[in-house]
């Protein structure tokens, strides 16, 4: 068990180094140079050139990427071009925001998606069963930002219950603060939840048809006890999985939805960024959020042998 | 999700194998036309409608009624009418005409990602599966690095380095994509590698190359078909989420995504701007779906689940 966990713990650092690699590698290639940047076009060869020397640009590629890796691992990941203020403190101010975005789509995700997939499964080829796959299709097909819009539409233009965009911060109250959040994290949760329920479904109707089911129903328990105790632990382990992927999309799907919504999140402050060439917070917070989705599935493959104690510890592939 | 696949579980149990179902068989038996109708039929549909798509962007320049660009400050946002069947921009552009023009860029930028995807994709799933070993650790590993970039980052990564532009969307489609077509090429492959007939090649005297792409590829076309029909949806919606968010195409194209971000604008006056791009977006998604679920029930015979 320990030796899974730490071998398990160990694997991600690769990924983490190769993430580091292609992130300075971006870095890197990213057109113009950020002396001339500095200086000023006008500035004179030797001013920049000095200017090169001292932030190391003049060194091999090998040696600036060991600077930049010293430089994050002592927590510096760049600072804003305009705002001058550091990459950890922009991503630490909008961090709150989108995280309770990915939560609570999380929460609406799973909320859609394990009554629906259960249903489903116990009643497979039922009417609800043949309704919740066709609309769990239609769904599959919906971009996040147009389902934004178009709640924004009818819920705040349309029947006028809640504001149309803007976010009010969790100090104004949560039911002010919710009332900014819920459109949003429906559009963000609802193309997760349609994922989640399709591996639920599929799943359950596994572990249901299996025979230790049938014992436990021969030997009179109750269904619904049945139906939690013994199908739902070992259905949750695909869907565990899903769910450490969904968190990954659902960080990714923030820069969307934050852009819809114009909330001030980190999908916000990174878009913002690119588009208005600050590269070190762009790069800096891709670093962060790459960083973040690892370590994310990493948790969900340590909480395996809780959900399952008959995973095979230590099994090694290098593909996932 | 090894064992029994729903669909199969659910076939035993009309058959009465498994379980005894207890359902009147009038009602069964409608179910299950209704299933075999929802996936022949929805294969056709999906289909037709794909290539009534294709026709469309095609053909956009001839079938559209004004030409994208042709702005009359006369009559903006003006709400669908008989001249005007999806109304018309904050520039009095006809939006039916951009919306078909708007197809092609759509069509192409994602067939492009979705080809470079399933070309190197499927090149390092199958020699990683194949050979094994030390470049099997190593390609595992890079496309691990990809698969933990969303989409949307390495969209922004590339965009700062390429520029904003159809070819940054592209390329981060294409990147994004690659790791599933490869997970699934190799994993094919080594499933195949056991079989006899490959034995059979080398005890022959195939060589290598001859081997991977004549005896072994042919059995993964069922797979990848499936999957590039499926990759193919994600690829149009990300093109148009990237489009959205301004690193794609520019306005003034005429393209789904950027219509949309400008639609947004202008929401509570005219929220069929918002609504016609939006809704093709939906439709062409929906119709690649369909075609990829329908394939998967006819040529897979291994029946993945992703």
């Amino acid at each position: 068990m320990a030796r899974y966990l730490i071998w398990r713990a160990v694997s991600v650092v690769p990924t983490l180094l190769g993430i580091t690699v292609l992130v300075f590698l971006v870095t890197y290639f990213i057109p113009g140079d950020p002396a001339l940047v500095l200086a000023g076009a006008e500035a004179p060869p030797e001013v920049v050139a000095s200017l090169r020397h001292q932030w190391g640009l003049d060194q091999p590629i090998y040696v600036r990427y060991g600077v930049w890796m010293a430089n994050i691992a002592r927590g510096n990941l760049g600072e804003s071009y305009f705002s001058h203020q550091t990459v950890l403190r922009l991503v630490g101010r909008a961090f709150p925001v989108t995280f309770e975005l990915a939560l609570l789509a999380l929460v609406v995700a799973v909320a859609i998606a394990v009554p629906t997939g259960i249903i489903s499964a116990v009643r497979p080829s039922s009417w609800f069963d043949l309704g919740a796959t066709a609309v769990g299709f239609i769904g599959l097909s919906i971009p996040g930002f147009w389902l934004g819009i178009m709640l924004i539409y009818l819920f705040g233009a349309e029947l006028r219950w809640l504001p149309a965009g803007g976010f009010t911060p969790l100090s104004s109250g949560l039911p002010a603060n919710m009332r900014s959040m819920i459109l949003p994290a429906i559009a963000l949760g609802t193309f997760a939840s349609t994922q989640l329920m399709r591996y639920l479904r599929a799943g359950m109707l596994d572990v249901l048809n299996a025979d230790y089911i049938r014992t436990a129903r021969a030997k009179g328990l109750a269904a619904a006890m049945v139906l939690m105790r013994h199908a739902m632990r070992n259905a949750l382990i695909p869907f565990m999985t899903v769910l450490g992927v969904q968190m990954g999309y659902l960080l990714g799907g923030t820069v969307i939805t934050e852009s819809v919504f114009a909330l001030p999140g980190i999908g916000r402050l990174v878009l913002n960024a690119i588009l208005n060439r600050d590269y070190q917070v762009a790069v800096g917070i891709i670093l962060l959020i790459a960083a973040a989705f690892v370590l994310v599935n990493l948790v969900v493959d340590l909480l395996y042998p809780v959900l399952d104690p008959r995973v095979r510890l230590g099994q090694a592939t290098s593909w996932r | 999700m090894r064992a029994v696949e729903p669909e199969r579980a659910s076939r035993l149990d009309h058959a009465g194998g498994a379980h005894v179902t207890t359902r009147p068989i009038v009602t069964s038996s409608l179910r299950r036309a209704a299933r075999w109708a929802g996936r022949r039929g929805s294969l056709l549909v999906g289909l037709g409608v794909v290539l009534a798509l294709c026709v469309v962007a095609l053909a956009a320049a001839a079938i559209s009624p004004y030409a994208p660009d042709r702005q009359n400050m006369a009559a903006t946002l003006q709400p669908p009418s008989g001249s005007h069947l999806f109304g018309t921009d904050e520039f009095g552009r006809d939006i039916l005409s951009r919306v078909f023009f708007g197809a092609r860029l759509t069509l192409l930028a994602s067939g492009a990602a979705v080809l470079l995807a399933v070309l190197v994709g499927s090149t390092i799933g199958l020699t990683a599966g194949y050979f094994g070993g030390v470049y099997d650790t190593i390609t595992g590993r890079i496309t691990d690095i990809f698969f933990a970039f969303p989409v949307v980052l390495l969209g922004i990564a590339i965009v700062s380095v390429l520029g904003p532009g159809e070819p940054s969307v592209v390329v981060a489609i294409a990147l994004a994509s690659l790791p599933n077509f490869a997970r699934v090429s190799r994993s094919a492959i080594l499933r195949e590698r056991e079989f006899e007939y490959v034995a059979a090649a080398h005890a022959v005297g195939a060589s290598t190359p001859y081997i991977i792409v004549r005896t072994l590829l042919p059995n993964l076309i069922g797979p990848l078909t499936v999957l590039v029909s499926l990759g193919f949806a994600y690829a149009v919606l990300y093109e148009a989420s990237l489009s959205f968010l301004g690193l794609g195409a520019q306005p003034p194209t005429p393209e789904w995504g950027v219509m949309l971000s400008s639609a947004r604008d202008y929401l509570f006056q005219s929220p069929w701007y918002a609504f016609f791009p939006g809704v093709s977006i939906v439709v062409l998604v929906f119709s690649l779906n369909l075609v990829g679920d329908g394939l998967r029930e006819l040529l897979d015979p291994y029946r993945h689940n992703r």
